[in-house]
């Protein structure tokens, strides 16, 4: 067969058999739309990114991000200095990677893995490890639950985020501290820290064996009036694994508030 | 013509404009959905979520085009590495009858039904060429580009699934 047939043979070959496949071709489009905010009016919006040493990396911006009746105002949560800088963003994920690569040790061993960005109901971002966990909606939190199903002899494994509006991290912190000492063994003082937030942790233990409760609240500041409350819950053989892990999720945390124009 | 065509549609994109977004779907949407339904093969599903997501970061990402260079190679790295990324996601599961698909596929090219079915059956190194040659009209040059290769593995892999192909059709034309 001549060497001409055979391209045009292939080519063919190849149109032919993907006839129809544009079918979804407005759905498609409609979910992009979606994704991407473009329903809205167009206009010009100068946005000012964060300067968050922990904010996942953002796409720069060239001032033609479309507006939403809603601007995201993003407040980063790390580092030493408070920047209050905001910046208008007609959709997060303008802002934020829906996917990006991360190196964790854990139990001494690094991973390399994929995590997904996703939008709390409280006002924030985090990216989750959805190879081993995914988040729910549980009696109005937003809780991040290990993907399988433990049995009866495991505590709970989970990380509930929630927003409380009207209390400073110093109340809250007296209170859990107040409240986990009536049903843990050791519950430590409340503690400043810098990592994986900037906030006060209020960390308890219920004993020494292999199954036994460990709680570590974090309370970070909302930059207004109230916090987020971080409650991560496992088990003591559990630290170096579901422990590390929230750890490293939690690192990705960023407030981002939504307010009506 | 159609190079400056994409580089005033990209202009326009970069400056806010919607429907020059649309414009650039509507021109790139049909050879992208055929593209990614051919590269990934039994995935074949799941090549609308990649051509959603090849336009969502080509969006989100045009300020990273450089104007110098041709839009169509770049948007095609990006389709690619979408197709991949998604490949790799769905690899942990594969049903039984997707082995005994494999296995079929394995044997010899003289029992394929068709053409199209022996483009299948290529190695995905060998597919994916072939489907930027033949499918996109791309040159090696830019083929090599697009995946980041040697231009020597390129013209290597686009022979071994041209001469398969080859090879097939021969034997489908004395059977006939």
């Amino acid at each position: 067969m001549e060497d001409k047939n055979v391209d045009r043979e292939i080519t063919a070959s190849l149109l032919n058999n993907t006839d129809g496949v544009s079918r979804e071709k407005e759905d498609i489009w409609n979910q992009i739309e979606t994704k991407l905010a473009l329903k809205t009016v167009e206009k010009e919006m100068k946005v000012t990114p964060m300067n968050s040493r922990k904010t996942p990396k953002q796409r720069k911006s060239k001032g033609w991000l479309t507006g939403t009746i809603a601007a995201a105002v993003l407040l980063g949560v790390f580092g030493t200095t408070t920047d209050t800088g905001q910046a208008f963003v007609s959709n997060l994920r303008e802002y934020f990677a829906p996917e990006k690569q991360v190196v964790e040790e854990i139990e001494g061993m690094p991973e390399e893995k994929e995590v997904v960005l996703k939008e709390g109901t409280a006002g924030y971002i985090i990216y989750i490890d959805e190879e081993n966990y995914r988040m729910i909606q549980e009696n109005g939190l937003d809780k991040i639950v290990f993907n399988q199903e433990l049995d009866e002899r495991y505590p709970d494994v989970s990380m509930t985020i929630k927003q409380v509006a009207d209390k400073a991290p110093e109340e809250i912190a007296a209170e859990y501290h107040r409240e986990l000492q009536e049903t843990f063994a050791t519950v430590e003082e409340i503690t400043k820290v810098t990592e994986p937030v900037d906030g006060l942790l209020v960390s308890a233990i219920d004993g020494h064996e292999w199954n036994s409760l460990v709680t570590k609240v974090y309370i970070v500041s909302n930059e207004k009036e109230g916090s987020f409350v971080i409650q991560q819950n496992y088990f003591l053989e559990a630290s170096e694994g579901h422990g590390a892990r929230f750890q490293h999720m939690l690192k990705e945390f960023q407030i981002v508030e939504i307010d009506a124009e | 013509m159609e190079v400056l065509n994409d580089q005033e549609i990209i202009k326009q994109i970069q400056n806010g404009s919607k429907s020059a977004f649309r414009e650039l779907y509507d021109l790139y949407f049909d050879y992208a959905m055929r593209s990614a339904t051919v590269v990934m093969n039994r995935n074949a599903a799941h090549a609308g979520d990649a051509v959603q997501e090849t336009f969502i970061r080509v969006y989100q990402n045009i300020h990273l085009y450089q104007s110098d260079r041709p839009f169509k190679p770049w948007f095609y790295k990006i389709l690619l590495n979408e197709c991949n990324r998604i490949l790799k996601k769905n690899s942990k599961v594969i049903s039984v009858a997707e082995i005994i698909e494999q296995t079929h596929n394995d044997q010899q090219l003289e029992e394929y039904e068709d053409l199209y079915q022996a483009i299948q059956a290529l190695e995905p190194h060998n597919r994916t060429p072939i489907v930027l040659k033949y499918l996109n009209g791309f040159k090696e040059q830019e083929i090599a580009d697009i995946l980041e290769e040697n231009l020597n593995t390129i013209k290597s892999r686009l022979f071994k699934g041209r001469q398969k192909l080859k090879t097939f059709l021969e034997a489908k034309e004395e059977a006939n």
